[in-house]
C-alpha cells in the first residue's frame, strides 16, 4: 500500500500562487458594499446629519433652492426640508425594499428546487402557477393586490411576495435543471444521501447565486413599484417621507423647481448603482 | 451460469428514455420516439474481477452504468447483488455496496465543498466511523488514493484532473463498497495521468478486494486493465470473454472491427495493422435513424454494416456460446463456426 | 537544396492573464516539406495547438505572438503587409478542426460550403464550383455525394461531418493541411476511417499534413516525422521509426511506456508523476526534470536548448542515454518497489 501512496503527486503550489493574489474581495464588491454601506448609515444617522423635521411645514419658506441657509437641498412645495426627507425617506424605502425581495427570494428558490429536480406533475403544475402569474404584469398584479388589501407597509410585503416568487423560481429551476445532470448530483445520489439533503446541502448553494444576483436589481425594482404604488395613493401612507412620494410631488414643478423630484431621483439611481455593483462583484468572486 | 463466485447479475436489464411529449402533441396523436439505450443485458460480475464493458458513443454502456448503480431504474429486468434482487428502493447497505466512479473530474465533485466535507458528510451519514474517529478516517482514505492530508481543506477547483480523479476514488471508497462501477474514469484525463489512476484502480481492487466494472471506450485501456471484457453494441452486449482471447481473437464481426480499427504505433517495417474500414462502411449510424418501434422479429443489429452477413442475420441472435471456449459467447450466428480469426 | 515548404522559426505565444502572463509558446522551430505528413505531439497545455492556430493567425483571444518567423518556400512572409501575408498563408495552407459540428455553418447547405471556396476565390461559376464540390465529397470517402450536397451539418453523423471538413480544406488547393486533434472527437471506428482519408490524401494529392495530436498512435498512422513538445517547446524531434523505437528524451521514452497497447497486457503501467509546470512563473532548469524518472542535479540548471543527437533527430535533453539503459533503469526501480 506505501506504493500506492508514494505515487501521489503532492498538490500543486502553483494555484496558490494565484489565490494570493486574487484574495478575497473584488473591486466591483467593495465599491458596492462600501456605497451601499454609507446610503444605509446616512439613513440611520439620520437625525445627526440634519435638525430638520421631515414633516414639519412652512410655507413662508416653500421652494427654497439647494444651498439655502438652514436648507442644503432646498425646501419642497409645503416648506419641508429636502434632505431632511431625503434621509428618512431612506430609512422607510430601504426596509421596505430588502424585506419585500428576502420572502419571494426564499420561497422562489425553494419551490424551483422542487420543481426542477421532480420534474414530471410537480414541476407540470407549479409551471401552470408560475405562467399565470407571470402572464399579468408585475405591476398590475401589485397593485390590484395592495387595492384589496388596503394600502400600507404590511401589504406591499405581502403582494409583492405573492407575485415575486416565481421569478426566483423560474430562475432557480433553469439551474437546477442543469445542476441535477452534473456528475456531483447524480454521485450525491448514488452516495445513497436522502433527497432532502442532496437538494439542500449539494444543489442549493450551487445553483442560489444567480437567484441572489437577481435580488439585487430586484430590490431596485421593488422600489420603483413602491414608488408607483405612492403615486397612486396606495404606497406608504402620507406624510410619512419616502423617496417615490417625493419624486410624485415635485413632478408638477418640474419645468421651475426640478430639483425637487430630481434628487430623490437621484437616490434611487445610486442605490441602484451600489446593488448592481454588488451583483457584479457576487458574481466575480463565486467565479474565482 | 450461477456459480456461487459471482457478486452482482445483470437478467435482461433495459432502460429505455421517454422523451417527453407535449400536451398539443398529445393531442394530434404523436408518440414519443422510445430511446432504447439499454435493450435487453445479460451479465454476471465475479468476485475479485475487473469486466471491461466497451462500446462507442451512445452504445449505452453509461447508462448500464448508471442503472446498476441505481441511479435509473431499469425498464425490464432484474439485477441481483449477492443473490438478492436489486428493486426500485434499495436498503442503505445495498446503495453503500455498488459504488460509483465518474467520468468526468470537472463536473463530479461538487464546487463548494471541500474534501473533507465530501468525506465526513457520507460518513457521518452512513454511520460507518464513531464521530471521533471521522477526522482519522478521512485521512487514511487520503492516503490510500495517494493524496497528501493538506487535500481535505482544500475545493475541488484547488486539483488538476488527476488529483479530482482520486478525490472522485476516495469518495466511492468512503462507503466501503464491494462493488466498484467506473465510467470512463480517464478518458478525460491526459495520456500521461491516465496511466496513473489505472494503476491506483489496479492496486485498490486487489487490497480492498473489489470487484470492478470498468467502462471505457477505450480498447487499450480495457485491455490493460480488465481480466473479462463484455463488447455493447447499440443497447445490447454482443461478445463476453477473457481479455486476452477476445483481443486476440475475436468471434463477432463488431468486436473485430472495434480492436481492429484502434490506431496503434506504426512503425515502418513493422506489421501494418489497419483497419479494415476504408471507406463506407455500411450506412452512417446517424443516417439509419435508430428505429423506433421494433417488430418482435428484428434483425441481428449489427447486420447493416456487417461484412460477413447471411439470411440467418435476419433474427437477432442471443448470446450463444463458442463451442471451443465454454468462458466466450457472442450474439452472432457464426459462432459455431468460430474458428481462430476467420469466419465460415 | 530547395528550401521547405513551411519554416517556422523561434515562435513565442503569450497569453496575458489577470495578474500574469503565461508563456505559452516559448520558442518552437519546425519545417514541413512539400508534401511532407509531420506530427506535433504533446499534451494539453504543451503548445501545440497553439502553434498550429498561430500559423493562420486563428489564435483563441487573449493568445498572441510575441515573436517569430514564418517562412514560405524559403521566402519571409512575415515582412508582409498584413492583406498580403494573409493572403499568402491562406492561399498556401487550409486548417481542420477537432470539433466539426461548429466549424461549420449549421444554416448552410454541405455541398455549398465545400463550393464556396471554388466560386469566390477561383471564380468558378455556379455549376463549375458544385461539380467540384461533389468531386471533392467523393474523394474524402462521401458516398453518395449528389444528394449528400443538400445536406444541412446536423444531418450527417460526426466522421461524415469532418469529411466535408476535410473537403473544404482541400477545396483551396491548398499545399498544406493543418490538422487540430481531427479524429478525437470521433468514435474508434469512425478514426479508423477518417485516418484512411488523411493517408489516401497523402498518397494521392501530394498535399503536406500538420497534424496536431495527443495519441501518439494517431500521429504514427499518417506521419513520418514527428515533433514532440512540452511545457510550451519541442523537447524531441526526428523520424517516426526511430523516434518510437528509440527515444532519446526521457518525456518521449515515459509517454510511449505509459500509453497502453491493445495488443498486449503490461504488469504495470509506468507512470509520470507531478504536472507540467506553470508557465506564468518563468522555467530554470529543464522543464520535465521535475517529472523526470532520471533526473539529476545538472537538469535542474539552464534549460537544455534542442541538440543534434542523431541523423535528422533533435532531442534538448543533456543526458542522451540510450532506451535500453532507461528500460533497466525503469525494470530496477519497479523491482525494488515490488
Amino acid at each position: 500500500m506505501s506504493a500506492v501512496a508514494a505515487a501521489g503527486p503532492a498538490v500543486s503550489a502553483a494555484p496558490g500562487g494565484r489565490r494570493r493574489r486574487r484574495g478575497r474581495w473584488n473591486a466591483p464588491l467593495v465599491a458596492g458594499l462600501a456605497l451601499f454601506g454609507l446610503i444605509v448609515v446616512l439613513a440611520l444617522c439620520a437625525p445627526l446629519l440634519t435638525s430638520q423635521d421631515p414633516l414639519k411645514q412652512n410655507l413662508q419658506d416653500a421652494f427654497l433652492d439647494p444651498g439655502s441657509k438652514g436648507h442644503l437641498l432646498g425646501t419642497d412645495a409645503l416648506g419641508r426640508d429636502v434632505l431632511a426627507r431625503l434621509l428618512y425617506g431612506a430609512r422607510v424605502d430601504l426596509r421596505v425594499g430588502v424585506v419585500a425581495v428576502i420572502s419571494p427570494l426564499i420561497i422562489g428558490s425553494l419551490v424551483g428546487l422542487v420543481a426542477g429536480w421532480f420534474g414530471g406533475w410537480v414541476d407540470a403544475v407549479i409551471g401552470r402557477i408560475v405562467d399565470m402569474v407571470i402572464a399579468f404584469p408585475f405591476l398590475v398584479l401589485v397593485i390590484a393586490l395592495v387595492f384589496a388589501m388596503g394600502p400600507g407597509t404590511t401589504s406591499i410585503y405581502v403582494a409583492v411576495t405573492l407575485v415575486g416568487w416565481v421569478a426566483y423560481c423560474r430562475i432557480v429551476r433553469g439551474q437546477v435543471l442543469v445542476a441535477k445532470e452534473q456528475e456531483y448530483a447524480m454521485a450525491a445520489r448514488a452516495s445513497g444521501l436522502p433527497t432532502w439533503r442532496i437538494l439542500l446541502r449539494h444543489l442549493l448553494p450551487n445553483v442560489v447565486l444567480q437567484a441572489i444576483v437577481f435580488s439585487m436589481s430586484d430590490i431596485v425594482l421593488t422600489l420603483l413599484a413602491i414608488v408607483t404604488l405612492g403615486f397612486l395613493g396606495l404606497g406608504v401612507p402620507p406624510p410619512t417621507p419616502d423617496w417615490g412620494t417625493m419624486i410624485q410631488e415635485g413632478q408638477q414643478f418640474l419645468l421651475t423647481k426640478w430639483y425637487i423630484s430630481a434628487i430623490p431621483g437621484l437616490a434611487v439611481v445610486v442605490t441602484g448603482l451600489a446593488l448592481a455593483l454588488i451583483a457584479d462583484g457576487i458574481v466575480e468572486k463565486a467565479n474565482q | 451460469m450461477s456459480s456461487g463466485d459471482e457478486i452482482l447479475s445483470v437478467e435482461g436489464v433495459a432502460r429505455h428514455f421517454i422523451p417527453p411529449v407535449s400536451v398539443t402533441d398529445r393531442l394530434f396523436g404523436k408518440k414519443p420516439v422510445v430511446n432504447r439505450a439499454v435493450d435487453g443485458v445479460d451479465l454476471v460480475l465475479r468476485k475479485g474481477e475487473t469486466l471491461g464493458l466497451v462500446g462507442e458513443s451512445g452504445c449505452g454502456k453509461s447508462t448500464l452504468a448508471r442503472t446498476i448503480v441505481g441511479l435509473y431504474r431499469p425498464t425490464a429486468g432484474t439485477i441481483r447483488y449477492e443473490g438478492a434482487v436489486l428493486d426500485g428502493k434499495r436498503t442503505r447497505a445495498q446503495q453503500r455496496a455498488i459504488q460509483m466512479v465518474f467520468q468526468d473530474p470537472y463536473s463530479s465533485l461538487n464546487p463548494r465543498m471541500t474534501v473533507g466535507q465530501m468525506l465526513s458528510e457520507l460518513l457521518r451519514f452512513h454511520k460507518l466511523v464513531p464521530r471521533n474517529r471521522v477526522d482519522a478516517r478521512n485521512r487514511e482514505l487520503m492516503h490510500l488514493v495517494g493524496l497528501p492530508e493538506s487535500a481535505l481543506g482544500q475545493r475541488p477547483r484547488q486539483f488538476s484532473g488527476g488529483q479530482r480523479q482520486r478525490v472522485g476514488i476516495a469518495r466511492a471508497l468512503a462507503l466501503e463498497p464491494t462493488v466498484l462501477v467506473a465510467d470512463e474514469p480517464v478518458s478525460a484525463l491526459d495520456v500521461s495521468v491516465q496511466a496513473t489512476i489505472i494503476n491506483l484502480l489496479a492496486e485498490l481492487k486487489e487490497t480492498l478486494h473489489l470487484s470492478v466494472i470498468f467502462v471505457s471506450h477505450n480498447m487499450a485501456v480495457v485491455r490493460q486493465i480488465s481480466e473479462r471484457t463484455a463488447v455493447m453494441y447499440r443497447g445490447r452486449i454482443v461478445e463476453t470473454g477473457e481479455t486476452g482471447t477476445l483481443f486476440d481473437d475475436p468471434a463477432h464481426p463488431y468486436t473485430r472491427l472495434l480492436i481492429g480499427s484502434v490506431p496503434r504505433l506504426a512503425v515502418a517495417g513493422g506489421p501494418a495493422r489497419t483497419a479494415e474500414t476504408t471507406g463506407d462502411l455500411g450506412p452512417v449510424r446517424e443516417e439509419v435513424a435508430r428505429s423506433a418501434a421494433r417488430d418482435e422479429t428484428q434483425p441481428c443489429r449489427f447486420a447493416d454494416r456487417c461484412p460477413s452477413v447471411v439470411a440467418a442475420c435476419a433474427v437477432e441472435p442471443p448470446l450463444l456460446p463458442d463451442p471451443r471456449d465454454p468462458a466466450r459467447r457472442a450474439a452472432c450466428v457464426h459462432i459455431s463456426q468460430h474458428t481462430e480469426g476467420v469466419i465460415a | 537544396m530547395t528550401p521547405p515548404l513551411l519554416e517556422v522559426r523561434d515562435l513565442h505565444v503569450d497569453i496575458p492573464m489577470p495578474h500574469a502572463r503565461l508563456h505559452a509558446v516559448r520558442g518552437v522551430s519546425l519545417t514541413v516539406g512539400a508534401a511532407e505528413p509531420v506530427g506535433l505531439v504533446g499534451e494539453s497545455g504543451s503548445g501545440k495547438s497553439l502553434t498550429l492556430r498561430a500559423l493562420l493567425g486563428l489564435l483563441p483571444r487573449p493568445a498572441r505572438i510575441v515573436s517569430g518567423t514564418v517562412l514560405i518556400d524559403g521566402e519571409d512572409v512575415t515582412g508582409l503587409p498584413p492583406k498580403r501575408l494573409r493572403r499568402r498563408l491562406t492561399d498556401t495552407m487550409s486548417m481542420i478542426f477537432q470539433d466539426s459540428l461548429t466549424a461549420l455553418n449549421p444554416v448552410m447547405r454541405v455541398g455549398d460550403q465545400i463550393a464556396e471556396a471554388p466560386s469566390r476565390k477561383l471564380g468558378k461559376s455556379r455549376a463549375e464550383a458544385r461539380a467540384i464540390a461533389v468531386d471533392l465529397m467523393r474523394e474524402v470517402g462521401i458516398a453518395d455525394p449528389e444528394r449528400r450536397y443538400e445536406l444541412y451539418p446536423h444531418q450527417l453523423s460526426g466522421g461524415m461531418r469532418q469529411r466535408v471538413c476535410i473537403a473544404i480544406a482541400l477545396s483551396t488547393k491548398p499545399r498544406l493541411i493543418l490538422a487540430d486533434e481531427p479524429t478525437t472527437a470521433l468514435d474508434v471506428t469512425i478514426q479508423a476511417q477518417v485516418l484512411a482519408v488523411l493517408r489516401q490524401l497523402r498518397q494521392e494529392e501530394h498535399v503536406g499534413l500538420l497534424l496536431v495530436s495527443h495519441d501518439l498512435a494517431v500521429v504514427s498512422q499518417t506521419c513520418s516525422r514527428l515533433y514532440v513538445m512540452y511545457a510550451g517547446k519541442v523537447v524531441e524531434s526526428g523520424d517516426l521509426t526511430d523516434l518510437v523505437t528509440e527515444p532519446r528524451h526521457p518525456y518521449t521514452f515515459s509517454l510511449l511506456r505509459s500509453v497502453p497497447d491493445p495488443d498486449r497486457r503490461v504488469a504495470r503501467l509506468l507512470t509520470i508523476h507531478g504536472r507540467p509546470p506553470d508557465l506564468t512563473e518563468p522555467v530554470t532548469g529543464c522543464s520535465f526534470a521535475p517529472r523526470c524518472p532520471f533526473a539529476e542535479h545538472a537538469c535542474r540548471e539552464g534549460e537544455p536548448a534542442l541538440e543534434p543527437v542523431g541523423p535528422g533527430r533533435h532531442s534538448a535533453c543533456r543526458r542522451v542515454d540510450t532506451a535500453d539503459r532507461w528500460n533497466a533503469m525503469v525494470e530496477e526501480e519497479a523491482g525494488s518497489a515490488r
